[in-house]
């Protein structure tokens, strides 16, 4: 989620190697986020190469957001 | 971090720009361009020179496009990032316009004129190409944090000091920085391979 809020759209290929998961992984991850309206999936060919680009959507942007506002005051009421 | 955790969001967005860089192919284009313009003019060919970043140029693009996409994947930037490039873009052309208008100005006055005469035993004009390459590589190196981009800076400079001392040819000048970028380059394009296999 964090790479696809702070790019305009990525591939199935950019993500697996600046996260280093693996295809399944990644694969049941967009699934669910797909799923919950939050990525939007666009499946395409390069030549004979297919293709399948991740972009979020509005609705998965103020999904992000709250979560990072959520774990930021959670994280600040902790002891130092 | 700071409350929002948006320095963390820029240290992504940053590492994932880098990563259009980390193929080496800009460099070995780059270190291309430099040593055939240095042997086309030092072969009195200066005329082939003018043509060779305009030629590479495409090639660096389809390279780019056929060689490194399929290997590190493909993306696209927000439009904050592709506005904060062009100006970085438009920035250095402008300066590369500077530097040309000052080389043309040096040429013509500095090499005949009285008010910018140099000592007569130094042909400074000759290391000047060289030395106003330097610049827009300095500025590369600081703008899109490619450090090894001062090193081909520094290679261009030290490579104008012969030139000068010794009156060379002013082609001689950019044949260690191309032989330099090649080699680095192929460096990083060989870790590359090896990092990210095709269909790895």
């Amino acid at each position: 989620m964090s790479y696809l809020f702070v790019v305009d759209s990525a591939d199935f290929v950019f993500l697996k190697n600046q996260t280093n998961l693996t295809a399944g992984n990644i694969s049941s991850h967009m699934t669910k986020l797909e799923d919950a309206g939050y990525v939007k999936v666009t499946k395409s060919f390069v030549g004979k190469r297919p293709q399948t680009m991740f972009r979020l959507t509005a609705k998965g942007r103020k999904a992000f957001e709250n979560y990072r506002k959520s774990l930021n005051s959670a994280l600040s009421c902790l002891p130092e | 971090m700071n409350a929002e955790g948006t320095s963390d969001l820029e240290q992504i967005e940053r590492k994932a720009y880098q990563t259009i860089w980390d193929d080496g192919l800009i460099d070995i284009f780059v270190g291309l361009a430099l040593f055939l313009i240095g042997v086309f003019w030092v072969s009195q060919g200066s005329a082939y020179s003018t043509f060779v970043a305009p030629v590479l140029v495409p090639f660096w693009v389809v390279a780019r496009k056929r060689f490194s996409e399929p290997r590190t994947g493909v993306v696209h930037f927000s439009r904050e990032r592709l506005a904060k490039e062009n100006k970085k873009l438009r920035l250095l052309f402008l300066f590369g316009v500077f530097t040309f208008m000052i080389g043309v100005f040096w040429f013509f006055f500095g090499s005949h004129g009285e008010s910018l005469s140099t000592p007569r035993d130094l042909n400074i004009v000759a290391g000047l190409p060289a030395a106003l390459l330097a610049v827009p590589a300095i500025i590369v190196a600081l703008a899109y944090g490619l450090g090894r981009f001062l090193a081909y800076a520094v290679m261009l400079l030290v490579s104008a000091l012969p030139v000068i001392y010794l009156d060379l040819h002013p082609g001689w000048a950019f044949i260690p920085g191309g032989l330099l970028g090649i080699g680095v380059g192929s460096t990083l394009l060989f870790r590359f391979v090896r990092k990210h296999p095709l269909g790895g």
